[in-house]
């Protein structure tokens, strides 16, 4: 059977677009592809999607936005990782490895119990 | 990539023309060249590329509106939307929305103008300093059925010297006294207060130029000065500058003008314009006529810490040793003392009342008649309704949006009210009964306007919720 690529689940693109960003400040496009590239087609971004998202971490805070020209002359928006993302970064990792963590758990004991 | 720049073009003129807005259309527009881009790369024809990067990208519009959600708070951006659309509909049925702000405006204009006298009459506190402690003491008599009549100057002097919860007290005749002015211009008549010496420290009026009277010019004889209302010196006297000492000649007599107290000062009556002193003579201190004659309206300053109670009691044993003093005079005469402000306004409280609410009465049937005619008008709406549910507009949104028409309609209807209700005002101030309060004008203060506020967009909600169901 083909794996269909799995929704983002809510909340969680918050969370792949502040990890991209570590790496170097980016476009929306180049997130888009990043996260694309990064899960091997496993997860399927809405593209759209991306952008109320950049605008919401904007407005907490943990990331910030300049208008810059790219190698081709073309104006874009890229975004940078602020100190207050990379701390909520951290918390949000945290978080979610015990939501994975206890997600886990469960299949484990119910597959104990099977 | 022409095709692209008119994708772009067709976004912009999609949105209004905010830099946010053009931001976003510019990332968009940066996303899907490049995702096209991408797509060539891979071999795909330029048509192929570009619809499979719009495939990818999902819906533009979607993002555009989230994204918005996300920068202005959403319901904000509603309103502002249904306002304008409101008032394009308006605009395409001027003759509804002229009726209906018409009807709206009566209503509205006839409850300002009675709220405005209500505020200024029962719900606005006296107009004098710490006016809560201000009490009128008078006379009751039960042989002459009196309750709360002007006292004799006598028993006023004994209440004023034996009564310690009394701080200050001062009198005044309430006659509606006038004389004839001569020797500026033509002769004419002015009304005349007469009060004791205390009297406008008693109230804590300040003169604006000049000087108000002093506690012993009570018994001052003859009485050679007045003080003036500020109407009477810019007005009758010209706004002489040098008002203060200059005589006046009142019913054939020099009167010399002492001070002239503010404009929003109107008491014992608003169309005082001299107070003179009762200027008694202190040989008849004991003269009987001095204590038979009752014509000295009386008000005590009760001393902040003590209660009315307390006050009427010491009041009540002064007035029995005077019973038993001056059996020939006073044996049937009590006293009794009510606050000041609910004295002036006793009389005013049941009809204003009934007035406002046969105003507010009023106002209903002005929403019941507008709700009517958007009733009549939304049914022929009705396709237009359907057209936006069809589009995918929620039920509530569209509740919302009929509302805000509505208020919109009763915004405009209350402005025009407003302006109404001042000219209300002002009728109703040359109207108003001599005595109805110590205030010049009915003035429109902040609660008059709260008060507007809130009946017109309840009026908008109440008649507009029957059309928007």
């Amino acid at each position: 059977m083909l794996a269909t690529p799995t929704d983002v689940l809510r909340g969680t693109l918050d969370l792949l677009v502040l990890k991209t960003l570590t790496l170097q400040p980016m476009h929306g496009w180049g997130i888009s592809q990043r996260i694309e590239q990064v899960s091997r087609g496993t997860l399927d971004v809405n593209q759209g999607s991306l952008y109320p998202a950049l605008q919401r971490l904007e407005q907490k805070g943990w990331i910030d936005s300049e208008w810059r020209t790219t190698e081709n002359n073309r104006r874009a928006r890229y975004y940078k990782l602020t100190g207050a993302g990379k701390r909520a970064l951290g918390n949000e990792l945290a978080s979610w490895r015990r939501y994975v963590a206890s997600v886990e758990l469960i299949l484990e004991s119910a597959n104990a119990l099977a | 990539m022409h095709w692209l720049r008119g994708l772009a073009k067709r976004i912009r003129a999609l949105a209004h023309p905010d830099g946010a807005e053009r931001d976003l259309d510019d990332e968009i527009c940066f996303h899907l060249e490049q995702e096209t881009a991408k797509n060539i790369a891979l071999g795909f024809a330029p048509r192929e590329a570009r619809r499979r990067a719009l495939v990818a990208f999902g819906g533009i519009a979607q993002t555009r509106e989230q994204h918005r959600d996300v920068r202005v708070v959403r319901w904000f951006a509603d309103l502002i939307a249904d306002g304008r659309f409101a008032l394009r509909s308006l605009r395409r049925a001027p003759v509804l929305a002229g009726a209906a702000i018409i009807t709206l405006a009566l209503g509205i204009g006839a409850t300002t103008a009675i709220y405005t006298v209500v505020n200024a009459v029962l719900l606005r506190p006296l107009p004098f300093a710490h006016p809560e402690q201000l009490y009128m003491v008078g006379e009751n008599n039960a042989e002459r059925d009196w309750h709360l009549q002007d006292a004799a100057p006598a028993n006023f002097l004994d209440w004023k010297e034996q009564v310690p919860a009394f701080q200050q007290m001062a009198g005044y005749a309430d006659g509606g006294f006038t004389a004839t002015l001569t020797g500026e211009g033509e002769p004419r008549i002015v009304s005349f207060a007469l009060v004791t010496g205390g009297f406008f420290d008693l109230l804590g009026v300040r003169p604006e130029l000049g000087r108000v009277f002093r506690e012993e010019e009570t018994w001052h004889q003859p009485v050679g000065v007045a003080v003036i209302s500020d109407r009477f010196w810019r007005g009758t006297m010209g706004g002489d500058p040098h008002i203060i000492g200059r005589t006046i000649r009142l019913d054939g007599g020099n009167v010399e003008v002492i001070g002239v107290v503010p404009a929003d000062f109107a008491f014992p009556a608003a169309d005082v314009n001299v107070w003179q002193s009762v200027g008694w003579n202190a040989a008849d201190r004991s003269a009987i006529q001095f204590r038979r004659a009752h014509w000295i309206r009386a008000i005590a300053r009760v001393r902040p810490s003590i209660p009315e109670s307390a006050a009427n009691a010491q009041l009540q044993s002064v007035v029995s040793r005077l019973q038993q003093q001056y059996p020939e005079t006073n044996r049937n005469m009590g006293a009794e003392m009510k606050p000041l402000h609910e004295f002036l306004t006793g009389d005013a409280k049941r009809p204003l009342v009934v007035l406002l609410g046969a105003v507010g009465l009023l106002l209903l049937i002005a929403c019941a008649n507008v709700g009517n005619l958007l009733l009549v008008h939304a049914a022929g709406r009705q396709r237009e309704l359907a057209l936006r549910l069809a589009l995918g507009a929620g039920r509530t949104r569209l509740v919302r949006q009929v509302l805000t028409e509505s208020v919109v309609l009763s915004l405009l209807g209350g402005a025009v009210g407003l302006a109404l209700g001042v000219a209300g005002v002002r009728v109703l101030t040359a109207i108003q009964p001599r005595h109805m309060l110590p205030v010049h004008a009915f003035g429109i203060d902040w609660r008059v306007l709260l008060f507007v506020f809130v009946i017109t967009t309840a009026s908008g909600i109440l008649f507009g919720i029957a059309p928007s169901l």
